[in-house]
Order: C-alpha cells, then structure tokens, then sequence
C-alpha cells in the first residue's frame, strides 16, 4: 500500500518533460502544475471568492468588483507598454508616467473640440468621440515617444543608472510642457452623459464607465494577444524579450523593433491616460506621476516583459484596493505593496516569469 | 565519408577567410591575430582548450563582438564592418553555445522564426524532420521543455530550416550524453553530404576527427596550427604537443 502511495505521488509530481532523444514522461496535472498564466489566473479568482466571502452584501461586492476590474483594466492599459519596453529593451523608463499624463491632455482636448457632440451625441455617438480621444492620444504620445527615444533613450541603453536620471529628467521636462500648452491648473473632465451614473440588473448596481473601462480593456489585452501570438512582429517581440543577440543573429533588425515597441508601449500608456482621466474626470500634469508607483508594482507582479502577467497582476491589483478599501480603509495604500512582497516570495520573478536568454 | 576525408582541401576555394583578426572584450584583448580559412563545402574545426578563444572567434564573425583590427572575408566580401543582422543576412547562420533557444516560444515558434516569409518549405521542414525526428514529436511543445540533446537538435535545425552559406556551430556536443552526441554526428554528417560549409567549435576530439575536413588549432587567441584533418588525425605526435599540451595548461 505505501509502494503504491509513493509510486502515486512519484507520478503526480513528475515533471512532464521530455525525457530522452524522442520520449516523454506523462503527467497529467504538469499543465497546471506548470503553467504559471493558469496558476495566476487560479489566483485571481480567489481573490474574487474572498472578496465575497469577506463582504457580507452580494450587490457590495458586485459593485466592488466591477469597479477593481475597471481599475484593473486601465492599469494594464497604462502598465503593458512599460512592461514590453523593459522586457525587449531593458530600458527603465521613468519617463512613462509623463506619457500618461501627455495622453489624458491630448484626450481631453480632442473630446474639447466636438462640445455639441458630447452635449447633444447618442451613446454611440460618445463612443466614436471617447474612441477618438484614445486614437489621438496614441498618435500624439507614439510621435513624443518617439523623438524621446532617439533624443534620450538612445544613448542610455545598457545602463539602468543613467536611465533612471535621464527618464526622470525628461519626465519633468514633459510635465513643464504640459503646463505650458495646457496652463498649471488641474482640469475638469466630465464623462459624457451617456457614460455618467449607473444602471440596476437584480439587486446589482452597475457604473456604466466602469464597465466601458473593463470592455476597452477586454479588447485591448484580445488585440495584443492576437498580436503576440498570431503576427510575426509578435513573435519577433516574444523572441526579443527572451533573447535579443539572437533575433539579431537571426537576421532581423532590432534596433527598428525596440522603436517599434517604445512608440507602441508609450502610445499605450497615452490611452491609458485618456481611460483614467475620464474615470477620474480630473486630470492634472502630475496624473502619470502620481500613477508610477502603482504601475511599476503591477509591472513587477506579472514579471517584467510578460503581458499576460501584467494582465492578472492588473487586475489583481484593482481588485486588491477595491476590496481592501471597503474592508480596512487604512490597510488600502499598502495593500499593494504587500501583494508585491507576497508574488515575490512566491515567484520572485513575477506571476508569469519570462526566461532571459536561458536555453 | 573516407572520401570526405581525403578531399584534398587545395582544389576547393575558400568561403570565409579571417585575416590577423584582433578582438577587445572591455579591456581584454582576446584575438591576437586570428588567421585560418574555411574552405567551401566543407567541415573545419576549430579546436582548443578552454578559453583560448573559439568563442570569442565564432562572435566576431558573427559581429556580435566587432573586431578590432584585421579582416574577415565571406567569399570576397569584407564583413568585418557590418552589423550581426546583415552578417546574417549574407548567410551566416549561428548556433551558439548556450543554443540560444526561445525558452517561451514553441519549437514550431523558434523555427518559423528563422525562415524568411515567416512560412515554411515544407520539402525543407521534411529533410529537417528526418535529420530531427523528435522535433517532430514536439512541434507544439513549450521549448523550455525539451532536454539538452533536443534544444541542440531545434539550435540546429532554426539554423539549416532556410539554406546558408555557411553554418557557424559553437561546441554542439558540449553537456550531451553520448548517445545524443552520435545522432549529432549522423545530422552533420548528412549536412556535411549536401555540402554545407560548416566552421565547427568542438572539444570532443572523436567528434571533431569523425566530422571534420579541415582543421584550426587555436591557443591564447592565436591560430598555432592549420591543416586537413586526415593529415592532423594520422600525425599524433603533433596531436599531443598541439591539444595534450593544451589539456596540461589548461589543468
């Protein structure tokens, strides 16, 4: 009988890998032994079910729960980008917060220009403008990104020191910029009407932008998905975040790819801040600075350069804050912070790590 | 394979000719005047004990560390100059010493990386099936999943899935058991057979002996010997001062 636990045991935690030339060692549960997307998501739909267990009212839960994965989503939007462009370029930006707030000035100026329309529009109508403002402030932030990588990163690759002090320089430098197209005064930003207040289904209570927000997010994560796995581009990215020498040595250009990705990631963060402005219908220049701190923890959560981990460790971090938030309001800003340390005890590389350059 | 053996290296031309080459890692100068030649469809070996500077050659072909001073020249065109990706582009292809294998990326995945049009030649993925077939069997794997022997297998193959002018393998045999290492040797040897101009880093010296057409014996980032391999396996005098010496120093 002990012959027989033990050989049980032996085959539930034998690792399903390749074994010999052409065999294989058989394991059923590897798969979710293994995949860390599939332990992470697990995960996140714990910290669902303690969340309900912990909150006596069902429709407060509801409520808390739309509202973290709104968070959630709009942290993923503004996180992705600085996650890839560390992953494939080993670059710490510390500028990506002035491209956030660069992103909710041009947003809100965008929507600025069709006042009859946002007064007077139909829901699809506000739709086509909040989309608009996410399209301009893409283009607009994936051009600044632009000229600050060949004006600044460039010549900063390869040390992380110099980085941090010239992205840091430059993300004030983009904030003064912002006070001088958009004056120093902190804007109001009103969701159009067709976004504003709530509706009831059951005894549930749903924010409309908030579910707006979780749809964008949804979207997005499905594109950059479909990107990563169904383009070469994607696979060009996945391979250059693992190891840059040999894309290299495969004959692609990746200096042309770090600015793709740099362009991209920061146009990210632009939407990112379009998406968070309305949500908190005030934007300031300080809005990306005041976002970093939260946006490097998500980063470091998922693992650096995995969009997938940035996805999970997003959305568990809105639903982290809602949740503590409701239940021990003091424990809400370093409820994060604690997460952090956790995932890190766990998988010190992140939810989802991504292997550097080991074969 | 006798008479691969004994082609005789004069009537061929050469397809990559390095040329007093100096190479700086930092402050360390590694490459002390490489010179040797890698004759067309052939196999040389470039051997020699740990640190003398095999590698270091390998990366400076490949421009992933530029060279300093000297030529490199792939059939008459200086490519010492140029950057790794249009180095690869040229033709040549790298397998490195770590394999660099995309651990995230299925095997499929890091060979349809390699081709061109981002689509395989399937008479060209078949030939690669039969010198790989458990590549085959884990197409869809994961390839951070597969063992040492198979990673080597998938190296190889990203680097022959599209044809090259030459194949620059660094220590393909290193951390495999030996019955890995001879389903190696039957791969090169049938690339050998369709005429691949391979340049060969190496330090199992039966592997290199059975493979090889050609041979580079480097020392302290110099080339010290260069022959045909038949002449260096039947001359075993110079086999011990070149490569036992090499071992002593090295131990």
């Amino acid at each position: 009988m002990t012959t027989q636990i033990q050989t049980l045991i032996k085959q539930l935690t034998k690792r399903g890998e390749p074994m010999a030339d052409n065999s294989v060692s058989v394991q059923p549960l590897s798969h979710w032994h293994q995949n860390a997307t599939v332990q992470s998501g697990l995960l996140l739909v714990a910290f669902a079910f303690i969340g309900f267990v912990l909150i006596p009212d069902p429709a407060a839960w509801m409520t808390l729960t739309i509202a973290g994965l709104a968070m959630g989503m709009m942290l993923f939007v503004m996180t992705s980008g600085f996650t890839l462009v560390f992953g494939l370029m080993d670059v710490l930006n510390f500028g990506h917060g002035a491209f956030i707030s660069f992103g909710a000035f041009v947003g809100f100026s965008v929507m600025a220009m069709f006042p009859e329309l946002i007064a007077a529009g139909s829901f699809w109508t506000h739709i086509g403008l909040f989309v608009l403002a996410m399209m301009g402030a893409a283009v607009v932030v994936g051009l600044l990104s632009w000229a600050f990588e060949r004006l600044i990163i460039r010549h900063v690759y390869g040390n992380h020191l110099m980085q941090i002090l010239i992205t840091t320089g430059g993300m004030i430098v983009a904030e003064e910029m912002i006070y001088v197209l958009w004056g120093h005064e902190e804007r109001a930003w009103l969701k159009p009407d067709s976004f504003q207040g709530s509706f009831q289904f059951g005894d549930f209570v749903f924010e409309k932008y908030r579910l707006l927000a979780v749809i964008m997010g949804v979207v997005l994560f499905i594109l950059l998905r479909w990107v990563f796995t169904h383009t070469r581009l994607g696979l060009l990215i996945r391979a250059g975040v693992e190891n840059r020498e040999i894309v290299k040595s495969l004959g692609f250009n990746i200096e042309k790819l770090f600015i793709l990705v740099f362009i991209a990631g920061s146009a990210l963060a632009g939407m990112g801040g379009v998406m968070w402005g309305l949500y908190d219908e005030v934007i300031t220049a300080h809005i990306g600075q005041n976002l970093m701190i939260t946006v490097f923890i998500v980063a470091i959560i998922g693992g650096l350069g995995s969009i997938e981990g940035c996805f999970l460790a997003a959305l568990m971090v809105g639903l982290l804050t809602n949740y503590v938030g409701f239940i021990f309001p003091k424990l809400a800003l370093v409820s994060t912070l604690i997460l952090m340390v956790a995932v890190l005890l766990w998988r010190p590389k992140g939810l989802v790590p991504v292997s550097k350059g080991d074969s | 394979m006798t008479a691969n053996l004994q082609r005789n290296v004069s009537e061929t031309d050469d397809l990559l000719r390095l040329t007093d080459v100096h190479t700086h890692i930092g402050q360390y100068h590694i490459l002390h005047g490489v010179s040797f030649r890698v004759p067309r469809n052939q196999v040389t070996m470039l051997l020699g004990r740990n640190g003398a500077g095999k590698t270091t050659t390998m990366r400076t072909i490949m421009g992933l560390w530029p060279a300093h001073s000297g030529q490199v020249h792939l059939k008459d065109r200086a490519i010492e100059t140029l950057d790794t990706m249009t180095i690869a582009r040229s033709g040549v292809h790298y397998v490195p010493e770590n394999m660099g294998i995309f651990a995230g990326l299925t095997v499929e995945e890091n060979v349809r990386l390699a081709t061109r049009q981002n689509r395989f030649n399937q008479d060209r993925l078949t030939w690669v099936f039969g010198l790989f077939p458990a590549l085959e069997k884990f197409w869809h794997w994961p390839a951070g999943q597969l063992s040492g022997g198979q990673k080597q297998m998938l190296a190889i193959a990203r680097a022959i899935i599209e044809p090259c002018e030459i194949l620059l393998v660094d220590e393909p045999s290193k951390g495999l058991a030996p019955s890995i290492i001879e389903s190696l040797i039957r791969a090169f040897r049938e690339l050998k057979d369709a005429d691949t101009t391979i340049l060969m880093v190496e330090q199992n010296f039966r592997m290199a002996s059975t493979l090889g057409d050609h041979v580079a014996i480097m020392d302290d980032g110099c080339i010290v010997h260069e022959s045909d391999m038949a002449s260096f396996v039947a001359d075993k005098d110079k086999q011990a001062s070149l490569l036992g010496l090499s071992m002593e120093a090295h131990q």
